[in-house]
């Protein structure tokens, strides 16, 4: 039983934006903990806390914006190609993530340490956790790359898991410049 | 906007796929309204402990105390008293009211009123109620953990919410359990506000909408937006007691560095405003409707009431603040709260002036659900006017923390709400089930809970001006607070006696529903125009063979130039002119 014959694409389009929608009232409430952390810290990074070198972040918002880039030419043309580097870059930024944590373990960073710590985990954590999501959401996209058929007879579950994607890429860029970079 | 038109489920041939993973939204509607009421009553009897403790401290609760609390012969100990008013609101909040208000009669009755086949997104549907089944799992499971269940008050501010104040699993479930049943409303809203958007059928405004379907669609679009606020809340907390993170605590808790406690109340208030109005909408709705329908005239300033409820929606977004006046806020920023606040005054009494002009010269019909909507009336007047006084600043100084906001808030969010449930469930009960409860039992019903829920948050609105706390235990150790105690024995009573007058709507509801032989009460009992009465009682699981045209508003009633026999007219029929 196919229950969404005959479904415009608006339909879930609709939908789509009001889950953006919830999802950036999410992260929102996040910056909102960072600012007022950051806007009452006598000093930032506080004491004691070296300013973190921006490589690893840098190279993820890199790669993280490679992947947008790749998908977004995935949806305009389909195929393989397109979509395996998406995947490839999906997976290299969670893997940058696993490095990016190792790293701050070295410094003496700790999710216990102080507010810093929280901020910058809490962060990266819950933003790989919506990333290891898209992922699994980037599999169930998986069979449209196989044939044109497929790729056209999809195109709203590949529009819709695109937006959530880029959405992420979106998200950690902020997270690159008012974390980070700030 | 995009109308299409579905098409109709195949008939459901197993049990499983007809009861258990259904894709209907009656079913789904249905399967929402049993687990709201199973935890009604779990909540239900936490609260008439909490009551047994204030009224008689230092006996036993009869009956089921001595088999829980051996230990101390049945008398409820401080730290389980703690436990029950801080699951008690949880439970129903999130699963009583939500469920029932939102996930029940939002399933059932929008795609019945705005005349379409199913929800846009089925599956979506189901999930949300799969979901919500898996949040109960975790909120029960904390009542049978070492420590207890989660004791630091449905709010659950920092520290007590912390490792500091409460350091077993018991709270940490519960922080799970809230964050995965946000995940499952906020699928349930995104589902609603799309299908309210896109099915309307042919020729339905949004002012040709039933009230009902304007508060449960308001209510979605304030749950899709601040209900993944508390999710982030729920995370920081979630990080704060298993990864070690310091976001939320401070002073000596905090090793290196310090949090800040007050962050997550404003995290919590600014989901927790909102959610007032998420629990109010949708039975302003239905009472909005009910009223007119039982008035037999239409609903007055209908448009006006469904725009009242749309400023109140986006001005419940900026008054959080008046939660927190004791927190060291600045005044400048507490007047402004304040003002705000008293903003919303101005369309709470359009929408309770169009109420009363509903009323005015009305045919009235005292059916049950109509006894339900008026009592909504009286109770929500009381709580929206004690309200003003939490909202100004020099009042709530006083009042903040008193009986006096747990009468208030209980007056709005548990008597108006509790009595738009059941007005819900009375007047839609012959549509779900095809069989009509029994008047004379929801006569009895109503008068016990009215008197009873009026002695209860009546007498708390009291003992709270007479300065009471709430969340103490034995409160009756301070000098100060002993000549409360015939008061707090009072609202025990009526406590006891609403929990009584429950009984008379669970037998009404049981024996109606399994053993009742009465006839099918035909298509519209209540000769009520919107679309859903112009479908056989119980609603086919396609609801409509052919999608219908909507030619009027919902409310046509007494039209003088009616002439077809009947006082009201179908939303499928040309508006008569004279």
């Amino acid at each position: 039983m196919d229950r969404n014959q005959a479904m415009p694409a608006e339909v879930s389009n609709i939908a789509m934006v009001f889950t953006l929608v919830s999802f950036t009232m999410l992260f929102a409430t996040l910056f909102l903990t960072f600012a007022i952390f950051r806007l009452t810290a006598e000093a930032w990074p506080p004491f004691g806390v070296e300013k973190l070198s921006l490589f690893y972040p840098g190279l993820s918002t890199v790669v993280i914006a490679l992947s947008s880039l790749t998908y977004w030419r995935f949806e305009k043309s389909g195929g393989p190609r397109w979509f395996g580097m998406t995947l490839a870059l999906g997976l290299a930024f969670l893997g940058l993530q696993l490095k990016f944590w190792a790293f701050l373990k070295t410094l003496g960073i700790f999710a216990s340490t102080g507010t810093f710590g929280s901020l910058i985990y809490g962060f990266t954590w819950i933003h790989a956790a919506h990333v290891l999501a898209a992922l699994a959401l980037l599999l169930w996209v998986l069979p449209t790359a196989r044939s044109r058929e497929s790729f056209e007879g999809h195109s709203i579950r590949i529009r819709n898991v695109g937006m959530f994607w880029h959405f992420l890429g979106i998200v950690w860029f902020l997270i690159f410049l008012i974390i980070f970079v700030l | 906007m995009a109308f299409y038109e579905q098409h109709a489920h195949p008939k459901p041939k197993t049990f499983i796929s007809k009861y258990i993973i259904s894709y209907d939204h009656k079913v789904i509607g249905k399967q929402f309204l049993w687990s709201g009421i199973f935890f009604l009553f779990v909540g239900g009897l936490m609260a008439l402990m909490i009551r047994w403790s204030l009224g008689n401290a230092g006996e036993p609760f009869p009956i089921i105390g001595p088999l829980m609390f051996p230990e101390t012969g049945g008398i409820i100990p401080p730290d389980v008293y703690a436990m029950l008013f801080t699951m008690h609101g949880t439970i129903m909040i999130f699963w009583a009211i939500t469920p029932i208000l939102i996930g029940a009669f939002g399933n059932f009755c929008i795609p019945l009123m705005i005349g379409c086949r199913d929800m846009a997104f089925p599956t979506l549907n189901m999930l949300s109620f799969w979901t919500f089944f898996l949040a109960s799992i975790f909120i029960l499971a904390g009542l049978f953990t070492p420590l207890g269940a989660a004791a630091g008050g449905w709010t659950s501010y920092p520290t007590l919410s912390t490792l500091v104040g409460s350091p077993g699993i018991g709270q940490t479930l519960w922080t799970l359990a809230i964050f995965i049943t946000g995940a499952s409303s906020t699928m349930g809203a995104i589902n609603y506000i799309t299908t309210v958007i896109v099915l309307r059928a042919p020729g339905m405004g949004y002012f040709d909408m039933p009230l009902t379907i304007w508060g449960i669609w308001l209510t979605s679009i304030l749950n899709a937006i601040f209900l993944p606020v508390l999710g982030a809340g729920c995370l920081l907390l979630i990080f704060d007691r298993v990864m070690g993170t310091h976001f939320f605590l401070a002073g000596a808790a905090a090793t290196t560095g310090s949090g800040d406690p007050v962050l997550f109340q404003h995290v919590f208030w600014i989901f927790g405003h909102p959610e007032v109005y998420i629990l109010i909408l949708p039975a302003w709705g239905i009472v909005s409707d009910v009223l007119a329908f039982f008035s037999r005239k239409p609903a007055f300033g209908a448009k006006a009431t469904a725009l009242c409820m749309t400023t109140i929606s986006v001005l419940s977004i900026l008054v959080y603040g008046h939660h927190m006046f004791t927190t060291q806020m600045s005044p400048l920023l507490t007047q402004t709260f304040m003002t705000l606040t008293m903003t919303i005054s101005i369309p709470s009494s359009i929408l309770f002036a169009n109420w009363l002009g509903t009323l005015w010269k009305g045919s009235i019909r005292m059916n049950s659900p109509m006894l339900f909507a008026l009592g909504v009336v009286f109770v929500f007047g009381l709580g929206g006017l004690t309200g003003l006084y939490l909202g100004t600043v020099t009042t709530d100084l006083f009042l903040h923390d008193t009986y006096f906001v747990v009468g208030h808030f209980h007056y709005t969010m548990a008597a108006s709400v509790l009595l738009g449930g059941y007005c819900a469930i009375y007047f839609w009960f012959p549509k779900m089930f095809g069989k009509m409860l029994n008047e004379k039992l929801a006569y009895v019903h109503f008068f016990i809970t009215f008197i009873g829920l009026n002695g209860v948050f009546g007498g708390m609105l009291l003992i709270g001006y007479g300065g009471m706390h709430r969340r103490i235990f034995n409160p009756f150790v301070y000098d100060f607070l002993e000549k409360l105690m015939p008061i707090n024995n009072f609202v025990t009573v009526s406590a006891l006696i609403m929990g009584f007058g429950q009984l008379f709507f669970v037998a009404n509801f049981v024996y109606t529903l399994f053993f009742d032989k009465q006839e099918n009460p035909g298509d519209n009992p209540w000769e009520v125009g919107t679309l859903e009465w112009t479908i056989p009682s119980p609603a086919p699981s396609y609801n409509f063979r052919e999608i219908p045209v909507v030619k009027c508003g919902p409310h046509e009633m007494g039209n003088p130039n009616l002439t077809n026999g009947r006082d009201f007219q179908y939303q499928t029929e040309e508006l008569v002119k004279a």
